[in-house]
């Protein structure tokens, strides 16, 4: 028997197998889904804390992941695994490239990610960082801290400023108040006032990369669920930011409207200054809220009632700062 | 019973074969030169056998899910059937 034969005897074989119905869909399987049998063939007994990957096991453990996530990019790895022409390196970086295609603002840069859980994006201010507020889209972030006290972009990376969490409840109160507005303009600044003292509640706009690390908080996992509640968690966060960058913009160019915020400031920060952080009830903050006037609203929202009112406002544990 | 179960394998008997996209391009895309699955793949092809990859899984998932929901069925007593074989 030579070489010929031998391939006639395959081809036949295969012709034979394809005539029947069932071993067709065999092989289609065989062809195309070959992890069916053992769906955690690579991430079984791996523990990604033990070191380095190499890029092989890299690559099965996201092709196993993409066949539970993103079956497109499964079937384009079994493929190119299969083509025999690419490099490790090359099908390593295609489903990098895949995956990301599934993720929304929070990509992964290198397939060694993929043993650590969901990538997380971290957009919050980096309020110790000369880097982050040497940024020109940053930069008029500083004046409006200074409007609250705060003083910003300091390189001790372990200490949040002086004055910090008092401005944060200010923030708070104010970002009430112009919500209580209706107008959009000033809906976007109680936005940035949000974001810049991280009190958004979405952790992608309220934590930087390096807070949340040093949080140990364990990452979402490559299942379906996590990967949809993550999307939106980073979308969300994304808008969040935008509108607080339109807050910022808005303010920049209205020089009234700069000091009224700080008049409203100092205003909320007297009746705040023995509050905690995290003491003010919602309920309080929107009484405070209502005080406050702004520059198109030549009244307090709560005209009919009187100072008397808010000055018998009290607040569980201000006692105890 | 009988007509029951008659009306159950007709029923069966009606429904058409499934056309999968992966096994109908395993034969077209067949390789006449001994290779066993088709490997070399233009990109048109290839968007096809993609497509044709994520049906065949939900085809297979769906399969299996169907074969753990039947295995979980509950025994029915046929207490009115005669079972003529077990006397044999």
């Amino acid at each position: 028997m030579n070489l010929s034969d031998l391939q006639n005897a395959l081809d036949q074989l295969s012709t034979a197998m394809l005539a029947d119905p069932l071993l067709s869909l065999c092989n289609a399987i065989a062809w195309l889904d070959p992890l069916i049998t053992n769906p955690h063939l690579f991430s079984e007994d791996l523990n990604p804390y033990d070191g380095n990957f190499d890029h092989w096991t890299n690559i099965g453990v996201a092709w196993e992941t993409a066949r539970a996530c993103f079956l497109d990019v499964y079937a384009e790895t079994t493929l190119n695994i299969r083509s025999q022409q690419q490099t490790e390196i090359q099908i390593a970086e295609q489903v990098c490239i895949g995956i990301n295609r599934h993720l929304i603002r929070a990509d992964i840069y290198e397939l060694d990610q993929i043993h650590y859980g969901l990538p997380f994006a971290g957009g919050g201010v980096e309020i110790t960082s000369q880097e982050f507020f040497a940024d020109p889209m940053n930069t008029p972030l500083m004046e409006v801290y200074g409007m609250f006290d705060v003083e910003v972009g300091h390189a001790d990376l372990y200490s949040y400023p002086d004055h910090y969490d008092q401005a944060a409840t200010s923030a708070r109160v104010i970002a009430h108040s112009l919500r209580l507005t209706d107008q959009p303009a000033y809906d976007d600044l109680a936005g940035l006032l949000d974001w810049m003292f991280a009190q958004t509640g979405n952790a992608s706009a309220d934590y930087t990369d390096e807070e949340f690390y040093d949080m140990n908080a364990e990452p979402l996992r490559w299942e379906p669920y996590d990967i949809a509640y993550s999307n939106a968690m980073h979308a969300e966060a994304f808008d969040m930011i935008e509108q607080a960058r339109r807050g910022l913009q808005f303010l920049m160019h209205q020089p009234a409207l700069k000091q009224t915020l700080s008049r409203n400031i100092q205003k909320i920060a007297t009746k705040v200054r023995k509050v905690k952080r995290y003491d003010l009830h919602d309920t309080h903050a929107h009484q405070l809220a209502k005080s406050l006037r702004w520059t198109h609203d030549p009244e307090p929202t709560d005209a009919n009632r009187t100072p008397d009112d808010l000055e018998s406002v009290s607040f569980w544990g201000a006692d105890a700062a | 019973m009988l007509s029951t179960i008659d009306n159950l394998v007709s029923t069966l008997e009606a429904v058409p074969p499934l056309e999968l996209a992966a096994v109908t391009l395993l034969h077209t895309l067949r390789p006449q030169t001994g290779e066993w699955f088709p490997s070399r793949l233009n990109p048109e092809e290839k968007a096809q056998v993609i497509q044709a990859t994520v049906e065949l899984v939900d085809y297979t998932r769906r399969c299996a899910e169907m074969g753990r929901l039947l295995a979980q069925l509950p025994p029915i007593p046929l207490c009115d059937v005669s079972l003529v074989e077990f006397s044999l």
